[in-house]
């Protein structure tokens, strides 16, 4: 039987990483804590079990670093070595060295010229080749040694002399069990050579024992076999004469045929697919619409039984769908535990000082979604030390501690997870983004001030971060754009608040899953469209807030605040009259709120989101389109992107 | 090829780009788009853009649910055409196609004229099924494409 | 009856491996365990027929549980799963009442034999 590791290569790269972003975690708090000898721990094991993973797929020269590495490890623990900032170093470019590594590792690659740079640093630190010899993997010729009849050997009892296999592993250990095993039938009066020498062995042994017993020489043989390759048992019962006879020399075979060949049931872990889960997703998705149709069949046939059925069916269907959804989700630790690492170096290279605490790490997100939430991410951490948090000496001269603060959050708000990057830095230098704005014709010149939506839509301009990154002007900007367009495009919304002085925090918001969302149903005229419910804050009766003229244009007064008004008939260019009794649905960005006038509400339900193949000309206010009840497509509209330009 | 009836002219389109045929459907109206994109279908789950070739040639909309849509590839992109009816499939070339004047490409989308018939007396649009993807859908580019 | 396996290892890929050498040889991985408290309780619990455990783990340590498996089961069949450059822990697990030991990488002929040998 062959186990192929090339089976368990998607295994191997999902929990390598795991392992060394295990490492990297450690490794801060390491450097944070001092002398933390958990964290030291879990480092030692992080790295070690990494690589005995590596070892397994045949890695052999990222299983020899990561050895040298833990050797290193292995003396800092047992406190041969102190902590140092050199250390520290050393070890974070080993880890990187590592993580690099892995991409496009197989089993001929050599170290990489990273590992080889890594490794100069830890003999550095280490003074020297420190490091302990790595016992190569591969196997060593296996010379033996003849055992002469030592001293130790004379006296009563029976001599036992073992010859262990060529390629025995740990042969000291072997030898020492070899030895133990012999201890249960009786005493181990002397060892040749010295059971110390023998447990040290690198190299497959010939040994021999005096061993005082009553047991068969039939019996002592079957028992020092237990110990494990044994080429070869002589048990010599005659005092000081040498005899052959009872050699044997049966090898246990190679493959030796395995036990019972039952079929086994288990129930462990496996690793799906990303793509079959989208398959799976789809499925399901086709699946609730056919529920839809056949509800409604059913709702005109009128046979309770049939309904019964029906709306066993529809749970059915419906638990399987959040079992399939819940299978998606993924924690954000996934993607947040490298960003410590980030804000390290970032503070390092800056030359700033920073407290970075993650928040809310257990909060799961579809695992398409959280792959993809990455990079925004970094943007946005990277913006927030760049720009936000200010050197500890402007700091200090701004009445602040010396250390900034950096926090990134995860947290569940309705149907959307909310992942905020929030600074107690400069905050945004509104009047310069203002000037910079009117310059370049984004706002209007008699515009006197900024508020957070307006600073925001001007920063994230793809031209406006340029500028200012030549300018030097000081703020936000680098990438925002991006940021945004990548969240938009995940069904998603960027939102910012920044206080001069007293720091900034950019919102993410995103749906939980990317693929099933909850929406409102609204008709007008002949046409259906679904609103997200991310955005939609509650809906009411046309008559029952006051719809009034406010320069020429509607407005809604609601409970003392006055909402602009839209037409969704003619936010979709839809020809025709609107209908006399009307619905308006409040929907809301950030501060933001708007009544969006419609002819009909139908109803919330959960709709599977489709993209499509969309028109070259047409409305960029659809974030994709889903099935309706009766097979009809109908469009999604992002309630987010009708804020724009209102 | 693919013969098929639209705007009451024959048309033809290459067989490899056909993906299916299925019987046309209401639309879902795109909003911005224009008049020569029907709308959007569902066929069996998946959505497509369909043309309206007709209107396309500059006739009149087909209204309701008659007529065929056939479902090409081109560009990358799978979408749909709404004909009046799918006649025939041919084996045309060499000698059958003509080029066409500038006049009667209709901007590009007619790339040939097709002599089919017995005695070759009738002559059918040869469409340019990539052509047509790049002018109605978002090929290549990511900002307005939905997936 | 397929004989039972308690698998013990904080990396999946780990686990992964030796219950497929172990599953395709006939045996019932009945549990798995990270780390070494877990092991020890679900010893206690599923009693199989051997265990597999790996030295180095987070929270307690193999050769500990080893320890604590023996005391309550001085039969208990507990291979021990190491890693080149362990001989001293290797050591220590067997003076603990481990019965046998594979070195990784593990090539499935020697697991096997491991847990014949320990199984009689």
């Amino acid at each position: 039987m062959t186990i192929d590791p090339s089976r368990y290569a998607e295994l191997f790269r999902t929990e390598s990483r795991e392992q060394l972003s295990a490492m990297n975690r450690n490794l801060l708090l390491l450097e944070q804590g001092g002398e933390d000898q958990e964290a030291l721990g879990a480092v030692f094991r992080a790295v070690h079990t990494f690589k005995g993973m590596c070892a397994t797929m045949g890695f052999h020269s990222v299983a020899e670093f990561a050895h040298e590495v833990e050797s290193l490890l292995d003396r800092v623990r047992r406190g041969e070595k102190a902590h140092t900032p050199e250390l520290m170093d050393a070890l974070f470019a080993a880890a990187d060295a590592l993580e690099g590594a892995l991409e496009g590792v197989s089993e001929s690659s050599g170290m990489t010229e990273a590992m080889t740079a890594a490794l100069q640093r830890l003999h550095d630190v280490a003074g020297g080749s420190a490091t302990s010899e790595f016992p190569a993997v591969r196997l060593a010729g296996g010379a033996l040694v003849e055992v002469a009849a030592a001293d130790p050997l004379e006296g009563p009892g029976v001599i036992v002399r073992v010859k262990q296999r060529a390629d025995t592993m740990l042969p000291g250990v072997r030898a020492f069990l070899a030895v133990t095993k012999a201890r249960t039938l009786g005493d181990v009066a002397a060892v040749s050579p010295s059971e110390d020498a023998l447990r040290e062995a690198t190299e497959p042994q010939a040994f021999a024992m005096r061993l005082l017993t009553a047991h068969s020489a039939e019996e002592i043989e079957r028992t020092i076999r237990t110990a494990g390759d044994v080429e070869h048992v002589e048990v010599d019962a005659s005092g000081h004469t040498r005899r052959q006879s009872r050699a044997v020399v049966e090898v246990v075979a190679e493959g030796a045929s395995a036990a019972p060949a039952v079929a086994a049931r288990a129930t462990r872990h496996v690793r799906i697919d990303l793509a079959r889960l989208d398959t799976l997703m789809n499925l399901i998705g086709e699946l609730v619409i056919t529920r839809g149709r056949l509800l409604q069949l059913s709702a005109g046939i009128g046979d309770p039984r049939l309904d019964d059925a029906m709306q066993q069916a529809s749970r059915l269907i419906a638990d399987l769908q959040s079992e399939i959804i819940t299978s998606r989700m993924v924690p954000v630790w996934q993607v947040f535990d490298r960003f410590p690492r980030l804000v390290r170096d970032a503070a390092r290279q800056l030359g700033k000082e920073v407290t970075f605490a993650i928040e809310g790490k257990d909060i799961e997100l579809d695992r398409s979604l959280l792959d993809e939430i990455g990079e925004p991410l970094v943007h946005l951490l990277r913006n927030a030390m760049d720009h936000g948090i200010e050197t500890p000496e402007a700091r200090v001269l701004a009445g602040k501690p010396r250390a900034g603060r950096l926090v990134l959050s995860a947290a569940r708000d309705r149907a959307a997870v909310l992942i905020r990057v929030a600074d107690d830095g400069k905050g945004v230098d509104r009047a310069k983004v203002l000037a910079r704005a009117k310059a370049g014709g984004l706002v209007d010149a008699s515009v006197t001030s900024l508020d957070d939506e307006q600073l925001l839509r001007c920063i994230a301009q793809p031209g406006f971060s340029t500028a200012e990154q030549v300018s030097g002007m000081s703020g936000r900007g680098v990438g925002v754009d991006a940021v945004q367009t990548k969240v938009r495009t995940l069904g998603g919304l960027v939102e910012m608040r920044s206080v001069e002085g007293q720091g900034t925090t950019m919102t993410i918001r995103l749906p939980v899953t990317l693929a099933i969302v909850r929406a409102l149903l609204a008709r007008t005229g002949s046409e259906r469209y679904a609103l997200t419910l991310t955005h939609v804050r509650e809906t009411l009766e046309y008559g029952e807030g006051a719809v009034q003229q406010v320069r020429g244009r509607d407005v809604l007064v609601l409970r003392d605040e006055v909402l602009p008004l839209l037409d969704l008939r003619t936010v979709v260019r839809q020809a025709g009259e609107p209908e006399r009794s009307r619905e308006i649905v409040v929907i809301e960005r950030g501060e933001r709120r708007s009544g969006l006038v419609v002819d009909e509400l139908i109803g919330q339900q959960d709709i599977v989101v489709k993209q499509f193949d969309a028109p070259r000309e047409g409305l960029a206010l659809f974030s994709g389109a889903t099935i309706l009840a009766d097979g009809a497509p109908a469009l999604i509209v992002d309630v987010g992107s009708l804020f724009q330009g209102s | 090829m693919l013969l098929f009836r639209a705007a009451g002219r024959l048309c033809a389109c290459e067989l490899d780009a056909v993906r299916e045929i299925v019987a046309a459907r209401p639309a879902t109206r795109l909003p911005g788009a224009p008049a020569w994109i029907d709308g959007l279908v569902n066929v069996r789950g998946t959505l497509l853009t369909v043309v309206d070739l007709a209107v396309r040639f500059g006739a009149a909309r087909a209204e309701g649910s008659a007529g065929s849509i056939v479902i090409v590839s081109g560009a990358g992109k799978v979408f749909g055409l709404r004909v009046d009816g799918v006649r025939d499939v041919r084996t045309l070339g060499g000698d059958a196609l003509e080029p066409v004047d500038a006049q009667r490409d209709a901007g590009g989308v007619v790339k040939a004229l097709a002599h089919v018939g017995a005695a070759g007396d009738e002559s059918a649009l040869v469409c340019d099924i990539e052509a047509i993807a790049r002018e109605a859908l978002a090929v290549q580019d990511g900002t307005t494409t939905h997936g | 009856m397929a004989p039972t396996v308690l698998i013990c290892d904080d990396a999946i890929f780990m686990r992964t491996m030796v219950g497929d050498i172990l599953q395709q040889a006939g045996f019932e991985v009945v549990g798995e365990a990270e780390t070494g408290a877990q092991a020890v309780e679900k010893y206690k619990q599923l009693r199989p027929d051997l265990v597999t455990m790996d030295i180095v783990m987070p929270d307690m340590g193999g050769i500990d549980a080893v320890r604590e498996i023996t005391k309550f089961d001085p039969d208990a069949k507990v291979v021990m799963c190491s890693a080149m450059g362990q001989q001293a822990l290797v050591v220590e697990a067997i003076q603990a009442g481990a019965k046998d030991f594979v070195v990784k990488p593990f090539q499935p002929s020697r697991v096997l034999e491991a847990v014949q040998r320990v199984l009689g």
